[in-house]
């Protein structure tokens, strides 16, 4: 489930840029690692508390991507779609490998007290960090889709994905909402990178094979459905997992891609998109 | 003789003298480069003129790679019929898998082809009986034998000149075929789908016959490079490795048939170069790449049309 969650996180941010943006931020990866090594740096090198250095994380990461936005992604708006997505995968290396000099070869480790605590409730025993993960992905979740409903941005940043022109007809400012965007999906992609990093380590190649289940989540989750993009996460978490247990855990990776393959060729529209 | 054939033949003669008189290291880059160029071309077909963007195209050259070291090795086949078998069998691959994802279009083939060199890379990694594992494959050398009249084992100079002997055979071969109406209609394809269906191209056949050939190519040199460097390890064809191909293509100047070449000795001189950056190699390398997307998108090529007003690019 853990696995499910973070990658519910990811996708998420993925799917608001595509929403705004038609496009495949192949960068977010690293955008993740670095999330997590920020966190890292906050709460263990200068001492934060662990959730302060996770918000803390949140915000330099929304930065980050806001930051790749501006400069890489705007002045390649309106270009074929592989442009923006070999530009990303270069982002992405020159990210992971900059990761490599900072980092260097170590793994690192995020210390939160709650990894240790165990909760047990129901006769069901578990980890309180991951509690703590699966609450603020529901408070995240509930909070964008009534942010996305109600508020006035909210309305903005989905007329923008409906239908660029015309939002711009009614005055709203694409480039800020777009900005928005990256900045949100960023902040997600930490706070998904601070809760894998306190439970398992942080690594500059540690954002690949996230990323990649996490663009197909969005993909079947129907580009740009919140709901969808939740439901796909967690079956796809739960999947690997169990997969792991029946065949083998060298394999499960292996044979997760193949099941998500397979789904993607048969119904590229998504899991809850709609037929076109 | 046209200004264009004594270009044609200069060039040639640079080829023919350059093993002669350059450093081994220099010889045995360019031979790679080779390989590299033979793989980038096929690729090149498959995006530049069809304009379906494989972002997992280092799967496809591990399949030519594994299988030829395995028909050699476990049964004993020679070099040139273990070399053979393993492209067809490459390409075979991709006529099968070419029905499953040649359904997808634009960025969701480019994912998808995405997933599928992940999957054939933890293949490789995990499938330790058949592959070896992490550890990889030694291959045997290659033996060049007619019996009674010559015998001798592949050097690295017979490997230059066999290499760069295909390169042009192929690229000679690519010209012809991309200025033939199976070119015409891939660059049909690329323009508009349905509306070069409806003008009679057959557009599913033409899709897979392009898929087919390519990996064709990336299953020849897989095999080249396995048995050339004569090792074989998954680290080779990770998405790293596909990023690199289509890198080539892509600096080199997409749906140019000298794109491949410029790509591939940029790339490799790029990777000598920036050898002194040590760490930062890498970080540099992706900056190029993102700055080529916003600056240069058509490559090299791109940039030389525009300097000598001919046309490299279709």
């Amino acid at each position: 489930m853990l696995t499910g969650v973070s990658y519910v996180l990811i996708a998420l941010g993925l799917t608001l840029i595509f929403g705004v943006y038609r496009m495949i931020n192949l960068a977010h990866g690293a955008v993740y690692m670095w999330g997590a090594y920020f966190c890292h740096v906050f709460s263990d090198s200068l001492g934060f508390n662990t959730y302060l250095a996770t918000l803390i994380a949140m915000i330099l990461a929304g930065f980050l991507s806001v930051g790749l936005e501006k400069t890489v992604f705007r002045p390649l708006k309106n270009n074929p779609d592989w442009v923006a997505l070999v530009a990303g995968l270069g982002l992405y290396y020159a990210l992971e490998n900059f990761g490599w000099i900072v980092l260097g070869p170590r793994e690192l480790h995020i210390h939160a007290l709650a990894t240790q605590k165990v909760i047990r409730f129901w006769g069901m025993y578990a980890n309180l960090q991951k509690l703590i993960l699966a609450g603020l992905c529901v408070v995240i979740l509930v909070a964008m889709s009534i942010i996305l409903k109600k508020t006035g941005v909210g309305r903005a940043m989905r007329a923008a994905s409906s239908d660029q022109e015309a939002a711009k007809l009614v005055g709203i400012n694409i480039n800020r909402i777009s900005m928005l965007v990256f900045f949100l999906g960023g902040a997600f992609a930490a706070a998904a990178g601070s809760f894998v990093g306190s439970l398992t380590s942080v690594a500059p190649g540690m954002g690949f094979r996230p990323m990649i289940i996490a663009f197909v989540i969005v993909v079947f989750g129907g580009m740009g459905s919140i709901m969808g993009t939740v439901v796909t996460g967690l079956l796809v978490g739960v999947l690997q997992n169990i997969l792991a247990y029946v065949i083998a855990p060298k394999f499960a990776y292996c044979f997760t891609m193949l099941s998500l393959l397979a789904v993607f060729v048969m119904r590229p529209k998504g899991l809850f998109g709609e037929d076109t | 003789m046209s200004k264009k054939k004594i270009i044609i033949g200069l060039i040639l003669l640079a080829y023919a003298v350059i093993p002669v008189t350059s450093p081994e290291n220099i010889v045995h880059l360019m031979t790679i480069t080779g390989i590299w160029i033979i793989i980038a071309s096929g690729l090149n077909l498959l995006t530049g003129y069809m304009g379906y963007v494989s972002f997992g195209h280092a799967g496809f050259v591990g399949i030519g790679a594994y299988a030829s070291a395995l028909l050699t090795m476990r049964l004993g086949l020679s070099f040139w019929s273990g070399a053979l078998l393993a492209s067809l069998i490459t390409a075979l691959f991709g006529l099968l898998i070419g029905l499953a994802i040649l359904r997808l279009s634009g960025t969701y083939f480019s994912i998808g082809t995405l997933i599928l060199g992940e999957i054939l890379y933890s293949l490789y990694y995990n499938w330790s009986p058949v592959t070896g594992g992490f550890m990889g494959l030694n291959v045997p050398g290659v033996i060049f034998n007619i019996p009674g009249i010559i015998h001798f084992e592949f050097e690295l100079i017979h490997w230059y000149y066999f290499v760069y002997i295909l390169v042009f055979l192929i690229a000679g071969g690519l010209k012809l075929l991309v200025e033939s109406h199976f070119g015409k209609e891939l660059i049909a394809i690329r323009e508009n789908e349905s509306l070069s269906e409806s003008l009679g191209v057959n557009v599913n056949l033409r899709k897979s016959q392009c898929l087919a050939l390519t990996c064709f190519l990336a299953g020849l040199g897989g095999a080249l490079l396995a048995h050339f460097m004569r090792h074989v390890d998954p680290a080779s064809f990770a998405i790293a490795a596909s990023t690199e191909f289509l890198t080539i293509v892509i600096i080199g100047g997409l749906a140019s048939l000298v794109g491949p070449f410029f790509g591939a000795y940029v790339l490799i001189t790029l990777s000598l170069y920036l050898e002194i950056l040590g760490k930062w190699r890498m970080v540099v390398y992706g900056l190029i790449i993102v700055s080529i997307m916003i600056y240069a998108r058509g490559g090299i090529a791109g940039i030389l049309e525009k300097l000598f007003k001919t046309e490299f690019r279709k």
